[in-house]
């Protein structure tokens, strides 16, 4: 038992100190003489190295002793932080999470280390003998104004481990508890008693305040997949010959864990992208009398209950012409649709299927590799995925997402007497319209909308309910504005969807849709109301 | 029974050190993971004893030997017992003429654990 207990905390941690290592590594090759950061590269090296030791984990042991040698030569000024030895410490910190990942499976080293240590062993030899000795750095006295007293970092910041799994379960009956409550405030509405009516309100009270704090407690920093970001820029820009500034703002941002894990690989495309197609070569961008240089910022703020990544470059950005011709190559547009859509609309032609499959994959094509895997991501999540771009400035990639994808606002809406909700992140407004407004272009309804054609989708005949066997809303009023239209827009689609009446807004705890009802086309997931009755969550972006 | 602190910045190391004193009948009254932390709460605790791992973050340009010196003079009883990897020699002995007890050596072994402890407790 206890052995285990060891083995997860040292996993855990040898996982979080590599991470460090790396980004430190990172940071010092760009300022070779910051001692600062070099002094954490050895402490950090030492504390991995003692834990192995620990842990009879020879591997680990030696290549981290071997590596914290060679820092402390360079602490001393025996030796100098060339590329060889910068290359040869990133190898071996690979080397490392190689190691970690067996133990980790339960399987003995079998990466082996002798080569790298080697390595380390001639640098070490080849310093003089006399400055091999490392040379104690110089200790400044500790000033007692120096700390801080008034708040206690200890007492504060306590905290307990617990499962993830726990907190599906917690934020399960929350959600229950959640939609029990809806349930009871729609029933009180039919009693007449206040003192009931006070309870009750109390409770909605209490229950969002604990919906609430189940939220938070479900937000972890963004660094959780942040951090192995800038030694992976880092090496892509080295194999392409590229340099690049890689900064990360916000990454102290919280959002649920979840949610991050799903958007991770996403990130990794853009990012990728971003130093393949984005950034130029440095004699391409001297030729431009841009910086050598390149710089991507990944940068994350919460906007409300939605946390917004961003991700920018200032390489050759993508021209609508360039897009344009593409679009028509590959056949996904035709050139009379093409005609019809603004710059920024044909700027998001690249996340379509298709798109990048251009036979000569050209800088314009491969832009959209994995784009429209990523968008589909993006929206599954309750999300959207916006492009700005300007040729020679760069692009901007912005990610917005829920904080977390278990309760959200939805508008409820009725279609063939069965009540649909309609997340409200994706709403732009409702509007009513009349028959004679709708117009039909290519054998599809449209209405023009704010000086744009909107196309409408007739949810009926979407969800596959037979019209004619139903009482049509249109012939209710057969004269008045009376089509329901909720406006929705993902990304920067836009369509109208046509239901039957709007029913009101409330929040919703949204439950995954399990088993064969996953297949359920233009679903999310499902609810249920207040009545007690259950009602599918719309996926908007299946329907646009 | 005695009152003890551990300095450390690996939890890792942490527990280790925790489970093998309180096996020998201790009591982990405090844990801090920086020196600055150590600090303030050995102010605080005034602990028996501490252990202090030699090389630790440089919070403010406190690291462990100045952590140790601040100890020893807000209260010149402190026992403190450095941790350190083999070939700290020199360190430790720095440690010591500034006011450490004894030090006990990473990867740690129990008996030689308990036995540092036991005698630094008994010294005066």
């Amino acid at each position: 038992m206890k052995i285990s207990e060891y083995k997860q905390l040292f996993l855990s941690e040898a996982r979080e100190i590599l991470n460090s290592l790396n980004n430190v590594l990172v940071d010092l090759e760009k300022e070779p003489a910051n001692t600062a950061l070099l002094n954490e590269l050895f402490r950090q090296s030492h504390t991995l190295k003692s834990m192995a030791q620990s842990m009879g984990y020879e591997g680990i042991a030696k290549l981290t002793h071997s590596m914290e040698t060679t820092l402390a030569l360079l602490r001393s000024g025996g030796a100098k932080l060339e590329k060889d030895i910068v290359d040869l410490l990133f190898k071996s910190m690979d080397t490392l999470g190689e190691l970690i990942e067996e133990r980790a499976k339960g399987k003995a080293e079998k990466v082996e280390v002798a080569a790298l240590v080697e390595r380390f062993e001639e640098i070490a030899s080849a310093v003089p003998k006399e400055k091999r000795k490392p040379v104690d750095k110089e200790r400044p006295e500790l000033k007692l104004d120096n700390i801080d007293n008034s708040a206690s970092s200890l007492g504060e910041l306590q905290t307990v481990r617990v499962p993830l799994t726990q907190l599906d379960n917690l934020m399960d009956l929350t959600g229950e508890l959640a939609i029990n409550r809806i349930r009871l405030s729609q029933i009180v509405q039919t009693i007449a008693d206040s003192a009931l009516k006070e309870t009750v309100a109390q409770l909605s009270r209490l229950t969002s305040q604990l919906q609430d704090q189940m939220m938070q407690v479900r937000l972890v920093p963004l660094e959780y997949i942040f951090t192995p970001y800038p030694r992976m820029v880092r090496d892509m820009a080295v194999n392409q010959k590229k340099e690049v500034d890689f900064v990360i703002e916000g990454g102290h941002i919280g959002l649920d864990r979840s949610i991050q894990d799903e958007i991770n690989e996403p990130l990794l495309h853009l990012l990728k992208n971003a130093v393949t197609h984005g950034i130029e070569e440095p004699q391409e961008r001297e030729r431009l009398k841009k910086p050598r240089r390149g710089k991507i910022r990944l940068s994350a703020r919460r906007e409300r209950n939605f946390v917004v990544l961003e991700l920018s470059d200032d390489g050759r950005g993508m021209d609508v012409e360039e897009i344009k011709k593409v679009a028509l190559q590959t056949g996904i547009i035709t050139a009379k649709e093409l005609s019809a859509l603004s710059p920024k609309e044909i700027v998001t032609l690249i996340t379509r299927p298709g798109y990048s499959g251009a036979k000569k994959v050209t800088e314009a094509a491969g832009r959209g590799v994995g784009l429209n895997a990523s968008k589909i991501k993006a929206e599954s999540l309750g999300g959207t995925l916006d492009i700005d771009t300007r040729p020679n400035e760069g692009a901007t990639f912005s990610i917005k997402l829920p904080l977390t994808i278990a309760i959200a606002q939805a508008m409820l809406v009725g279609i063939a007497d069965q009540t649909y909700c309609i997340p409200l992140s994706y709403i732009a407004e409702t509007i009513k319209v009349s028959q004679p407004q709708i117009k039909t272009i290519e054998h599809r309804e449209v209405i023009s909308y704010r000086d744009t054609v909107l196309p409408l989708v007739r949810l009926r005949g979407k969800f596959g309910f037979d019209s004619s066997k139903l009482r049509s809303p249109v012939a209710d009023v057969p004269n008045g504005p009376a089509i329901p239209v909720v406006v929705v827009e993902g990304g920067a689609k836009k369509a109208g969807l046509v239901v039957d009446s709007f029913l009101g807004q409330q929040e919703v705890v949204i439950k995954p849709l399990t088993g064969f009802l996953k297949e359920i086309k233009g679903a999310s997931g499902a609810t249920i109301l207040g009545t007690g009755k259950p009602a599918l969550v719309m996926d908007v972006g299946s329907l646009l | 029974m005695a009152d003890i602190m551990i300095v450390d910045d690996s939890k890792f190391t942490r527990k280790m050190l925790s489970d093998i004193l309180v096996e020998e009948g201790h009591q982990i009254v405090g844990e801090a993971e920086n020196a600055e932390e150590a600090v303030e709460l050995y102010e605080r605790l005034r602990p028996d004893l501490v252990t202090l791992d030699i090389i630790m973050p440089e919070i403010e340009g406190t690291d462990a030997i100045s952590a140790l010196k601040e100890m020893v003079r807000t209260d010149p009883k402190a026992k403190v017992v450095m941790v350190s990897a083999m070939g700290q020699q020199d360190v430790v002995e720095e440690c010591i003429q500034v006011g450490a007890r004894d030090f006990i050596v990473k990867p740690f072994q129990p008996s030689n654990i308990a036995g540092v402890v036991e005698s630094v407790l008994k010294g005066v």
